[in-house]
């Protein structure tokens, strides 16, 4: 079952900004504790926002897919200081190899899960928003083509269904006749496309377009649970960042494996981290809680 | 005060010899809804374009147009922009952007509002209009009216005094077309707007306007309050598209106000009748052989969609002009497509007997892909007696040398009509032929069916155009919910309808039953 997600009824830049920072840490640190954090976090997100059904489909090809490629690393990499066994070409198959394969596929896992969830969340009109800030013109331009374009595949449809009818179709006739008739279908779309854009640009100026300097329409109000949210979210990476970069949290691979065992740093660190990466689900928490205690009070 | 004053305005496209105005003196009043009409040609969206600078076409322009006494000329881009809300015919073209809410925006968007501003005027017009449900809807979802509301909400959000409006309900259905006009009314009376609109739904529109300016070859023949100005253009071409109340009063030889709506119409009907006559009469359908027989169809789109046909039975014969009528998503449309054989029944079966088909697109423009006439016809390959031949009987002889985008509606129809009857054709499929039309192209276009169906051609025909169906159709048929509600003979179908049925039918109902065409009723009640 598809939950309400409260999370993505956030401020776009707020959104944005989470997914940025996860994604990066995620990417930068192939930390096994961090990459478990993100892993759980991405996945069970991903059963909030598509369901659990959707989820299982997903792994049916991400298992199989991380299997392999952790094979293929060990396969082809030979570095490392454990080997396990040797290949008949006397190649060494090593721990390290595997080891890295499996958490770089883990990694790539984590990585494609947060952006599933992205593409649920950051729609077009959100995207716009955010890039419309730069530059009212190039947000006014992506929206006339996600407009423009999928009227244009139709009338394609439209016109090449009207020309059928009169022999002229795009699957009619031999080779050659195809491909004329599929040229004539595409000039006569294109000459509409003319037309139309004559009316278009006539209510364009008609609303005073480039009469006065262009502004942007936001449906979305930047409010302080955006900003705290926001902050929340930059301490957390932030905390995170500073405890890679002391070297609290550390892992290296090759030649021998050497991962930042417990103590007080890393658990600060990986404790930031899954702040970060379970932010939504906190946030989803907080909501069921809130109407569970208003239905108590009604 | 006058909202505009134009004064002794005339204008002439570079090129051309007749000026496309002459010498227009009017006054707009404020507050009002101004209703101008006239023939296609005959200069309604010239002039309504020459009301806002930006939209003015290019030629030689005289006289002055003011705009509440200020000359417009003087007025600002960005202020008339403001001021002079413009809505265009097609609802699809004029829409920009992709979403409902950025659509609205648009206009607040360019006069460069604040984010407050524009904030609360946006969440007003939506209100108001009670888009709060689309309001983040992609517009390709929307309904060809919603579409036409969005684009009359997203000017009425800058907040404009006069409203102008070019033909905005021609490409929507009756209901939508209804709806469309109903709120226009409601804007003039809530918030006391001018409007000024050109429209070719007379039965409709003519009730609701204070003012009627009536056009012909670019000249004003009348302007005065409509229940006067319709008396005075008994001998225009434009008369043919007066409601039907109009044109029975009209014959009979009213005088004074003529009656514009239903209720008025009936009540002088009764007043010239003493007892009530029923001119009913079965008459046994005569029918050639059958051309396509649509047997038991069913139909869906998808597989979890639900049935669009259901069970559909339909049988046309040869030589003749069937009708069939029907709601929005009442299958009539999927019904042309069945037959054409673009679309397969799930269930139910498709027979032509050996009967070639083609259907004629909605929009003519789909069919053309050449730079003139002569070369769209000469596309189909086929011999030049024959293309003669048609070229008169489409009378399209001195159009041969034209662009075929630059036609008027009714001559780019014909046109396509040519193209498709050059693959010979036994039956002819129409969907909606005279949407866009006004009273005077219908008349043309139904005469040419006629002449089609005395060559032994079927035309069938899906339209929501009762009036035309009632006067040209052999044969009219109404779809509901995917299957045949009722068939007949025009008179008997339409004599029996209550409310879908011909204005004729519904003024004379009671006092003279049968009658379904304004001619009728004004015969019966000469004698």
């Amino acid at each position: 079952m598809i939950m309400k997600d409260a999370f993505s009824g956030l401020h776009p830049a707020v959104s944005f900004c989470f997914f940025a920072a996860v994604i990066t840490l995620t990417m930068l640190y192939m930390h096994p504790a961090l990459l478990a954090v993100s892993i759980i976090a991405s996945a069970s997100y991903v059963c909030i926002l598509k369901g659990a059904r959707h989820f299982l489909k997903t792994l049916l090809y991400l298992v199989p897919f991380a299997l392999l490629m952790s094979l293929i690393n060990a396969l082809f990499d030979h570095a490392g200081v454990t080997p396990l066994f040797y290949l008949s070409n006397g190649n060494a198959i090593t721990m390290e190899a595997l080891t890295f394969g499996f958490f770089a596929s883990l990694m790539f896992c984590a990585v494609m899960l947060w952006f599933a969830c992205f593409n649920v969340i950051m729609t077009s009109d959100k995207l716009l928003l955010l890039f419309g800030r730069l530059s009212p013109a190039v947000s006014l331009l992506i929206s006339m083509s996600l407009r423009f374009v999928p009227r244009f595949g139709q009338k394609i449809r439209s016109i090449d269904a009207a020309r059928t009818q009169i022999g002229m179709g795009s699957a009619q006739g031999g080779f050659f006749r195809r491909l004329k008739n599929s040229m004539s279908v595409l000039s006569v779309t294109l000459t509409w496309a003319l037309e139309s854009s004559v009316t278009a640009s006539n209510s364009m100026k008609s609303r005073g377009y480039g009469a006065a300097r262009r502004t942007s329409f936001s449906v979305y109000r930047f409010d302080a649970r955006d900003a705290l949210t926001l902050a929340a979210c930059f301490i957390a990476a932030g905390v995170t960042v500073a405890c890679i970069l002391s070297g609290g949290i550390y892992a290296r691979y090759y030649p021998s494996i050497i991962v930042s065992g417990f103590g007080a740093v890393p658990a600060f660190g990986t404790a930031a981290f899954s702040l970060l990466c379970f932010a939504p689900h906190l946030f989803d928490a907080k909501e069921a809680l809130v109407w569970r205690r208003l239905r108590s009070v009604i | 005060m006058a909202a505009f004053e134009i004064r002794n305005l005339s204008f002439a496209y570079p090129n051309e010899n007749s000026p496309a105005l002459e010498h227009i003196d009017m006054d707009i009043p404020e507050g009002k809804i101004t209703l101008i009409c006239g023939a296609s040609g005959s200069g309604k969206s010239t002039l309504l374009r020459r009301l806002k600078t930006c939209l003015a076409d290019h030629g030689k322009a005289k006289g002055e147009v003011l705009l509440f006494g200020k000359a417009l000329g003087e007025v600002p881009e960005a202020e008339q922009a403001r001021r002079i809300g413009f809505v265009f015919q097609h609802p699809d073209d004029q829409i920009v952007t992709d979403k409902v809410f950025h659509e609205l925006a648009f206009g607040p968007e360019s006069l460069g509002w604040d984010q407050r501003k524009m904030r609360l005027a946006v969440a007003e017009m939506a209100s108001y209009f009670g888009l709060s449900e689309l309001f983040m809807k992609n517009v390709s979802e929307l309904s060809g009216g919603q579409k036409q509301l969005i684009n009359l909400a997203s000017v009425a959000v800058m907040r404009p005094d006069v409203l102008i409006l070019d033909e905005p309900t021609s490409q929507l259905d009756p209901i939508a077309a209804a709806d469309f006009l109903a709120t226009l009314r409601k804007l003039n009376e809530d918030l006391g707007l001018t409007v000024i609109l050109t429209e070719h739904r007379l039965e409709e529109a003519l009730p609701m306007a204070d003012m009627l300016a009536v056009l012909e070859n670019g000249r004003l023949i009348a302007y005065d309050e409509p229940r006067k100005a319709v008396m005075r253009i008994k001998n225009s071409d434009i008369f043919d598209s007066m409601p039907a109340a109009v044109r029975i009063f009209s014959a009979l030889g009213g005088k004074g106000d003529a009656p514009l709506t239903i209720g008025q119409g009936r009540a002088f009907i009764a007043s010239r009748i003493r007892n009530s006559v029923d001119i009913t009469r079965k008459i046994e359908y005569v029918h050639g052989d059958t051309a396509v027989e649509i047997k038991n169809c069913w139909f869906r789109y998808e597989r979890n969609a639900h049935d669009v046909l259901c069970g559909l039975e339909l049988k046309l014969y040869r030589g003749e002009i069937c009708a069939l009528l029907g709601g929005n998503g009442s299958g009539k449309s999927t019904s042309i497509a069945l037959i054409s054989g673009r679309l397969r029944p799930y269930r139910g079966k498709v027979k032509s007997n050996n009967a070639r088909i083609a259907a004629l697109p909605q929009d003519p423009r789909e069919l053309f892909a050449k730079d003139t006439v002569s070369e769209e016809l000469a596309e189909l390959g086929s011999d030049e007696t024959e293309t003669a031949r048609l070229v008169k009987f489409l009378e399209l002889e001195n159009l041969l040398e034209r662009h075929p985008f630059d036609l008027s509606g009714g001559e780019q129809q014909r046109l396509a009509l040519g193209k498709v009857l050059l693959t010979h054709p036994d039956v002819l499929l129409l969907d909606e032929p005279t949407k866009g039309m006004d009273g005077q192209l219908k008349r043309c276009f139904g005469e040419l069916l006629q002449k089609l169906r005395s060559e032994g051609k079927t035309v069938f025909l899906v339209s929501h155009d009762v009036e035309f169906c009632a006067r040209y159709a052999d044969r009219c048929a109404l779809l509901f919910r995917g299957e045949l509600a009722a068939e007949g003979a025009p008179r008997e179908f339409f004599s029996g309808n209550f409310f879908y049925t011909t204005s004729a039918a519904k003024l004379s109902r009671g006092v003279l039953d049968g009658a379904v065409l304004a001619e009728e009723v004004v015969e019966c009640l000469r004698q």
